[in-house]
Formats: structure tokens, sequence, C-alpha cells
């Protein structure tokens, strides 16, 4: 069944609508405030990489942790630049989204696309009570 | 009904329109929902579909029910849309009503897109971080539009509000208005539940366990998954999802000519997009690659009857690692695998994959290792999550995977390559078809990790590889036993799975590096005091006439004799009491020869006399050696430091308490026994200095003096690579086997931190060989010679060394083969004579079984490594100077003694008798 609206001329309409704008901005403004505390209350949890994590390329929870040669421990978020999938499969020196086939080197740059920005780099930490590493999510 | 006026509708059913067929789809979904909503669980989405799956078959029927008259509802929905746009009968809708129709099209997807990610599988999970993270690039309002609709975790009540109350009243408010009736037609609803609920009897939608890795979403959003792989522009598919709305929507604005043209080409894109969609299902496989075929994502749907006879279900449902096994159902009372492997904990799905949401034992096998560990599959089973995860990287570099030496020698040998380039990392899973490769692959391709192990039960001479399997799967009397039933059980059709499983652990006994090490260097034999023979037991006397305990013979009729065995085996030291993880899975690093692998020296755990061990603190031992010594649980206190090999790896057997004496635990039995130091005699002195300990304290060699390999291009060979026979054979006849005393040469050694030294070491004969090279790449056929000797570490260590004699009077020791060495004095001069014992070979006029040649020696490919040589001539000279004083004085005398510590002095010393050879 159709809205039977009023003739938009009416007084009885004007006052419905402005009735309407002065209940309804406020709350649409507290909504956003609402949202936008609660997307502020949410940061990536960081990331415990083990102390014999392999060298090379490998993920790690949400990162993508890279150990060289000698030791010195990289990570990047596993999030996906192009669209947020959570990367998880490493093929030799890269590794790969596996919702759009993003490719990424061991320094978090875009080997293919569709992705086109590099990986986020994350803080990476000493954790002395197991001897490996925290990675965080970089402010 | 339609207004006055109106054109009848075109498809109208004897249950009435598709409007009033996708009215009873949605209102079916709703219902069901509803009752599933019982069993179902938001914070663990897919572990309650999955104990729905394994344990509630009405609820899978509900489940059913809801999946299949949702996609129902979304294909009559489509089908009305078009069914009604065939008429030009916009402008008859109310304008508002209109609007509200065209937002019923975005949000009947929004609803199948939210119950697709309710299903919180693998693919769920991945769909929910696109849909948040495209839904936050929308300019301004896209990141509170996106927290309001799926929230700011990847948590799923709040979609399971959006999904099943707000877009669910919204849609159901639109249709009443559109519909002007609150419930579907009657017969509409009985057709679509008929419909669905005989689909639902039989086809199960299944859920992803992460296993698969295909990602996919859901069938009516892989043209868009498609078009955001090939566009990195993901907020134009947005824009054309909302484009494509307002369209239709501006549709009702339009003249009708020109909206029956707009309509033509959304008809055209919705077929392009259903190309893309039908691309997506069944030509992509992994990574994007082309692969045509059925999808065979485990989140597919699944036939087979609901309500079909099924297993008594435990009570609650049997759980591994979180999450529900439909295996632990059938397979119960699993002994054998240890603490950290029981099914109780693991399952049974995370070594051996399966589909483990069914409890139909064939869909169930479908996908399923029944020998998992090999290194192909171990990413997925051993390498898992927080399982194995950094092993698998290592054992892949590992060169008891790549075999990167044997591949380069092999190459080098037959020509292919130069020594410097043979020198560079090789796999051998990467060689291709040329002679040398060919030849790998037919005799040498099976002994490596990467081999696939394809047959139950431990490995033997014939059945090596198997990725971690081949060293830590252990079967015990047990295991072996309940095998030995199966494999009898399945030649009657009656058999079960055994219940005494092997174990998987470190109890790693010398049977499983028997295997492969059995052969080319023979050092698994050799340490146990077996050495190959070369006649088969049909040509030598068999084995029966003669004490069991003098002879052995191992698979393919092998035939071995009793020799001395290492003394290191004697005292009933395994080969992990030795060789460390690093030793055998690798460093992680990539090393074209073993040498790069290997850490661990004699005088690890044999100091220098009057010299501590090099240590580590306990507080300093890597997280892996901290691991080993939790897992062996050995008695006794714990060590205060460790040993550790010259480039700082632990050796968490070797333990050093505080008043610095050291001890060997052997791993296996947790035994302790004394660790002795160095004799004073081999650290004591000068002229010996560069001996290896081996060099004195090897006992014997095989060593196997000629071979010849030839190529039969009419035989019938088999590539140990792709498990297939070919056309085209490589035959090897090798000469006799000989238990002998070591060459000696000198080797180059290099380690951290420490300038390079030379070392004199053992050598045996590593290739005396001519290769019969067959044509390929255009080079004709051709033969090819090489003189090689290789060094090797013979693993028949003894505490008794060999003779001053066996060194400085022996031609074999000093590369020149065997024969006849003798000092001759004639008045006052003296010089060495040396007679043959082979004869020479024709490609290069040395004796078969030489090195060098006497008082000579040689340059270029002379061994199977680039660090090592014969002893110069000079050198040679000097031994032999030595051998001349032990032509007359026996090597205990004073004179000789005294000659270990001070050659120099004892030579100013010698008597006015002594005759020194010419020149020296």
């Amino acid at each position: 069944m159709g809205l039977e609206l009023p003739h938009p001329a009416s007084r009885r309409h004007f006052f419905r609508q402005a009735l309407a704008y002065v209940a309804g901005v406020p709350l649409a403004v507290l909504l956003v405030d609402m949202l936008r505390r609660v997307r502020a209350q949410q940061v990536a949890p960081p990331v415990a990489i083990p102390p014999d994590v392999a060298a090379g390329l490998s993920v790690v929870e949400g990162a993508i942790v890279h150990r060289e040669g000698d030791g010195a421990i990289r990570a990047y978020s596993a999030r996906c630049t192009h669209l947020g999938c959570r990367i998880d499969r490493v093929a030799g020196d890269e590794v790969i989204c596996p919702c759009h086939g993003s490719r990424f080197r061991a320094d978090g740059s875009v080997v293919n696309g569709p992705a086109t920005r590099p990986l986020e780099p994350m803080r990476v930490e000493r954790d002395p009570a197991t001897g490996g590493w925290i990675a965080r999510a970089s402010p | 009904m339609p207004p006055p006026g109106a054109r009848p509708v075109f498809a109208m059913t004897r249950w009435g329109t598709l409007g009033d067929l996708a009215t009873a789809a949605f209102m079916i979904a709703a219902i069901t929902g509803v009752a599933l909503a019982v069993p179902y669980d938001p914070a663990d989405g897919f572990g309650s579909l999955a104990t729905i799956l394994l344990a509630n078959p009405a609820a899978v029927f509900f489940r059913n029910l809801h999946y299949w008259s949702a996609q129902a509802c979304l294909v009559l929905t489509l089908a009305h849309v078009w069914d009604r746009l065939r008429t030009p009968g916009e402008r008859r809708v109310d304008k508002g009503v209109w609007l509200r129709l065209a937002l019923t099209l975005p949000l009947v997807f929004f609803i199948m897109l939210s119950g697709f990610l309710l299903r919180g599988d693998a693919d769920a999970r991945q769909a929910l971080r696109i849909v948040t993270e495209a839904t936050t690039q929308v300019p301004l309002a896209g990141p509170m539009l996106s927290t309001f609709l799926f929230g700011a975790t990847e948590r799923l009540e709040l979609v399971y509000v959006q999904h099943a109350a707000t877009a669910t009243i919204v849609v159901w408010l639109f249709i009443v208005e559109h519909a002007r009736r609150v419930w579907p037609r009657r017969a509409a609803f009985v057709a679509v539940l008929v419909a669905t609920g005989a689909v639902s009897l039989f086809l199960s939608p299944g859920l992803h366990d992460g296993v698969d890795p295909v990602v996919k979403g859901p069938w009516y959003f892989l043209g868009l998954q498609e078009i955001l792989h090939w566009t990195p522009w993901p907020l134009a598919a947005v824009v054309a999802g909302v484009a494509a709305v307002a369209v239709f929507h501006a549709l009702r604005a339009m003249r009708p000519d020109r909206a029956m043209r707009v309509k033509a080409a959304l008809l055209v894109l919705a077929a392009f997009y259903g190309g893309l969609c039908a691309a997506g299902a069944f030509l992509r496989g992994e990574n994007w690659a082309f692969a045509p075929g059925l999808p065979t994502s485990a989140g597919n749907p699944v036939p087979g009857f609901v309500f079909a006879s099924r297993p008594e279900v435990p009570v609650p449902v049997p759980v591994a690692l979180g999450r529900p096994e439909g295996c632990l159902v059938c397979h119960r009372g699993v002994t054998g695998l240890g603490d950290a492997h029981r099914p109780e904990a693991v399952g049974c799905a995370s070594c051996h994959g399966g589909d483990t949401l069914t409890l139909d034992k064939a869909r169930a096998h479908a996908r399923m290792a029944t020998i998992p560990g090999n290194l192909a599959t171990a990413k997925a089973g051993c390498g898992q999550g927080a399982c194995h995860a950094a092993v698998i990287p290592r054992m892949e570099r590992s060169v008891m995977t790549t075999m990167s030496g044997i591949v380069g020698v092999n190459r080098m040998v037959l020509g292919e390559q130069t020594p410097e380039e043979a020198a560079k990392p090789a796999h051998i899973a990467a060689i291709g078809q040329s002679p040398a490769d060919t030849h790998l692959r037919q005799l040498c391709a099976l002994c490596h990790l990467g081999a696939v192990k394809t047959k139950l039960g431990p490995n033997d001479e014939g059945t090596r590889g198997g990725g971690c399997n081949a060293c830590h799967l252990v079967y015990d009397a047990a295991a072996l036993e309940a095998l030995r039933r199966y494999e009898a059980e399945k030649k009657t059709g009656t058999a079960k799975a055994p219940t005494a499983h092997p174990a998987l652990s470190l109890d790693i006994g010398n049977g499983q590096c028997f295997s492969c090490h059995s052969r080319s260097g023979r050092i698994a034999t050799s340490y146990e005091g077996w050495h190959e023979l070369h006649e088969t037991p049909a040509q030598a006397k068999g084995p029966e006439k003669l004490p069991a305990s003098r002879y052995r013979i191992v698979e393919e009729d092998r035939y071995f004799e009793r020799q001395l065995p290492d003394i290191h085996h004697e005292r009933g030291l395994d080969c992990i009491d030795c060789h460390t993880s690093t030793e055998v899975m690798g460093d992680g690093m990539v090393h074209a020869r073993k040498r790069g692998q290997m850490r661990v020296a004699c005088i690890d755990c044999h100091a220098p006399a009057g010299k501590p061990l090099p240590t580590l603190p306990a507080s300093g031992l890597d997280p892996e050696s901290k691991r080993i010594l939790a897992s062996r649980k050995w008695p006794g206190p714990a060590a205060p430091s460790y040993g550790r090999t010259a480039s700082g790896e632990a050796l968490v057997n070797v333990l050093v308490d505080a008043a610095g004496l050291p001890a060997m635990v052997r791993k296996r039995t947790g035994e302790r026994r004394e660790l002795k130091a160095t004799a004073k005699v081999c650290v004591e002195g000068r002229g010996h200095e560069r001996l290896s300990c081996g060099s004195c304290h090897t006992a014997w060699a095989p060593r196997c003096n000629t071979c010849h390999t030839a190529y039969d291009p009419k035989g019938t060979g088999f590539d140990f690579l792709t498990g297939a026979e070919v056309k085209g054979e490589w035959v090897e006849k090798s000469g006799p086997f000989v238990a002998d005393l070591p060459t000696l040469g000198v080797r180059r050694v290099e380690a951290a931190g420490a300038a390079p030294r030379e070392s004199v070491d053992t050598f045996v004969p590593g290739m005396i060989l001519t290769v019969d090279v067959p044509e390929a790449d255009g080079k004709p056929a051709h033969s090819v010679f090489r003189r090689l000797y290789a060094h090797l570490e013979p693993h028949t260590t003894r505490r008794e060394v060999r003779s001053c004699k066996s060194c400085h009077n022996d031609p074999v020791a000093l590369g020149y083969g065997k024969g006849r060495l003798r000092y001759e004095i004639r008045g006052a001069s003296g010089r060495w004579r040396f007679t043959p014992a082979e004869p020479p070979l024709p490609a290069d006029g040395l004796p078969a079984d030489a090195w060098i040649p006497f008082l000579g020696t040689r340059d270029g490919m002379v061994s199977t490594r680039d660090d090592v040589r014969p002893f110069t001539v000079e050198e040679q000279r000097r031994i032999l100077l030595v051998g001349a004083c032990l032509s007359c004085h026996d090597e205990r005398s004073a004179p000789m003694r005294g000659s270990v510590r001070d050659f120099k002095s004892a030579l100013a010393r010698r008597s006015p008798k002594c005759v020194l050879p010419a020149g020296s």
C-alpha cells in the first residue's frame, strides 16, 4: 500500500517535516558519534612471533614475517591492501592473497595486483617473555 | 492484483506469478531461519554449524531448506524483475513504492550475503573482511556504514542481527507494500516448499574448513570476485552496483522507448556478469590458475540423504583443536601417537585431512592423505598453524631435500656444467631431462626428503623419503602387528583402520637413517660395522653357510660383511646423539653443498687435552633446544651449561656440570656417558697439527675403485621423480668394493670468525668412472672419463689409531693406489720406488685406483668438491721423509716418538748412518 502523503504546501506537512528534522538530525549525529567511538576502540591485536620463526617468509596469525639470514625480523600486516583479505600463503619469495590474487614481495611491495599499495609495515619489538617478538600495527 | 488496465503478467504460472513464488521462498527462508536460530550460535558460527552437520539431521534439513529457499528467492526475484521489465509498466507504480522496490534489490543481496557470512567458515571470514573493507572505502559515510552493518570486529553477532532482523523485516515490509498482501499465495508457498524441501533432503551446503586453498565467495558474487581480481579499483565495483540500482530507479522517469533500450543494455550486462560468475565457478583454481572443471571446494553443496543411517555420535560431539571433528566418531581409541599428537587433542584431520564434517565414510575419506607428512603436502598437515610451521620451510631448503651437491656434481661430471656453475645451489625437484639429469632421475632421485612416501610402514631400503615421516614416524611392535593385520584384512576386504598407530616421535633410531645412508658413502652401514660386498649372494658364498653375525643381506639383495663398527656405535650412541636437528632439517638457508649445513665436529665433545669444552649457559639456549629438552624429559638435574658447536649451535645432550665435567646423554634413553678429552698425543708436538681426528682414528672406509655408467636407449628405466617408467635406461656397473684404510688429502676448512685453515682428511675414490653420455642437444654421443676422489667421513672411528707406517709408507694413504712402495738405499743415497698393483687406465695412464701419480700431483677437476686437493709433491716428500725413517725405526722407538713432538730436532739428532731420501 502506497503512503498517502499530505499536500506539500500544507502547513501540517511543513510542521511534520520540521519535527522530523528536529528529531532526526540530532539522532543521526548521535548515531554517527556512537559508530565513530565504536571504531576508535578497535585496534588490531598484537601478533606474537615465535622465536623459532622460519627463515624467509612466513605467515604468523595476522602478520607476514620475514626473517633475514642474520636473524633480523621484519613484519607486515597480513591484511591485503586491496580489499582487506587475510593473506595466508607463501609461495617462494612472495605472499599471495587468496581472495583476488595479489602478490607481494618479502619487503611488502606489490609484485602484481589488483593491490596497488605495499603491505603495511608493523612495529616489531623483542618479547623477553618468549624470546620471540611482538608485532604491532603502526600508528 | 495488477492495477486496472494493466497488461497481464507474462510469467503467470499455475502457482502464481514469479513474484508470488519469490515471496513464498522468502517466507520459507524466514520461517526456517527462526527454527535454525535455536542450534545456531553466532559467537561460533562455524562450530555450531559443524555440530549441526555431524549430530543433528533435523537441523541439517532446516538449514538446507533455509539455504535452498534463499537461493530460490534470489533467482525468482531476479526473474520476477526481468519479467516485469519486459513491459513498460514502471509508471503505473507509485513513485515511493518504486524507490523502495529499487532498494529491495540490494537489500535482497545483503540478506543473501550476510547469510553467507554467518557460515563463519574460511570463505565467509574472508568475505566478511572484503565487504567490510569495500563498504569502508565508500566516500564520506563508508566507515560508519561499514560499522553499522558489519561491526568493527570480525565477530558475527551484529551481522546476525542485521541478517535475521533488520534487513529481513525491511524487505518483508517492502514486499507487503508492493504485493499488497501479507502472506504469499498458498499454491506458490506449497510449490516452493515442495521443490526446495526435495532438494534439501539430498543436497547439503558444506563448510570450507580452510584446508582447500581456493577461496570463493557465494555463486552470485563470483563474477564480482573476478572483476575485483582484474581491476585495481575496488570502489568501481561499489559504484557500479549503486549505478545499477540508480539506473533501475530511473527507468520509471524515462520515456518508454528509451527505457526499453536501457533495459536491453542492463540485460546484456547481466548476461555478461552471469558469464563471469560461471567462469569463477568452473574455470578458476588456486591462485587464479586456469583450472576448468566442476567446483570442488568444501563449501559447495554435497550430495547425500540427510536422514541416512549414521554412526552414533557421542555427546558432546568430539572436538579437536577447538572444532568438531567427525573422524573421532568412528576412529575411537587410537593409541600410540604420544602425548603431543594424541587424537583427542589434535584429531585425525590435522594430519590426514579429509572431510571432518560428515559421517559418510566415502565423503569423509575422499580428500584424505592416508600417508601424511610428505613435503609436498606437509604445510597443510605438520606445518599448519601453530604446529610446526617454522620447520617446513627449513626442510624444503635442507640439502637432504634439495640434493644440491649431488645435482651439481653429477652435472659437472657429465660435462654439463663447469665446476663454478656446479657450485651454485640446485634442487632435485627442478632438474630437467638432460643426460646428467635423467641419470639422476633413474639412479639417485629416491633418496631425498621430498620423495613421496606411498607405502605404509617404516621406511626401509626400498622405500625412502616421506618428508617429516622419513624420520619421525616410528613403529613399535604393536603398530607393526596392527599394520600386518590391516594389510592381511585388506586382501579379504574386511580391513578396519588399525587402532595402534605408529608414534610421531623424537625417538629416532638408526633405522630411520639407514634407508638412505646405507648407500653412496654408506655411513649408516659402516657405522654399525657392515661393509657391502660387490658379489651378490648368488655369486658369493651363501650366508646360510656362514655365521649370521658375519653377514647380512638387506633389500635388493645387497650383501654386507662384518667389519669393525664405530666406537660410538659400540658405546650405544645413535646417529641423533651426534647430529643435530639443524644438520638434518636445515637451518633455513639454501646451501649448495652439504658442508654448509653440517655443524658438529669431534672436538665439540672431545675437548683438546687440558682445555674446557666450549659451552652455552642454560639460559642461552635457543627456543628449539629448550623445546627439545622439554620434550625429552631426561632424568636428572638440568645442566648449568651445554655443549656447543664452533658455529654456536647448542648440543642439548652434551651437559657440562658446575665443575666443568662434560657428559653426553643418549637422546633416546636418557643414559649419561662421561665424555673424554682428546689424548695428549693428539695435540702435542709439531707436524700433526693439521690432521683431522678421522685421519688417524678411521678404522676403514668403503672403497669402490672404478665403475662404468652407460645409457641404453632401448632399455626401460624408472624415473624416481615422476614415479613412471621411461624409455632409455641408465645402467651402472661398479668395480669391486673394498674395505680399506682411507686415502689422505687436504681440505680447506672455513669457519665463522676464524681464518681459513687446511686440514688433512680422509678420502676415498669418489668417481673413477667412464660415462657413456648419449646424444643430446646437438652434442654427439661421447664418453667422459673422470678420476675424482671424494672427501668422506667414513664413520668407522676407533679409539685405537692407524699405524704411522699406514700413512707415511703406504701408497694408498698418499693417493698412489695399491702397490708396493719401498725405500731403497744405495750407498749414501736413498730413493722411493712405487710399483702399482693396478694396471694403468688408458684414459690417463694412471693406475685404476690412483688419485695422483707417484710423487706427482694433479690439479683441475680432481675431486667432487672444490675445497679439497691431493697432497702436493712437497707434502708427499715431507711425508715420505718420515716414512724413510720408519723404514728402519720402529714407530714405538724413542727416536720416532720424539719425532712426533719435534721432527726437526729429531732429524738434527739423527745418526750418521741414517740415509735420507735424495733431495730432502
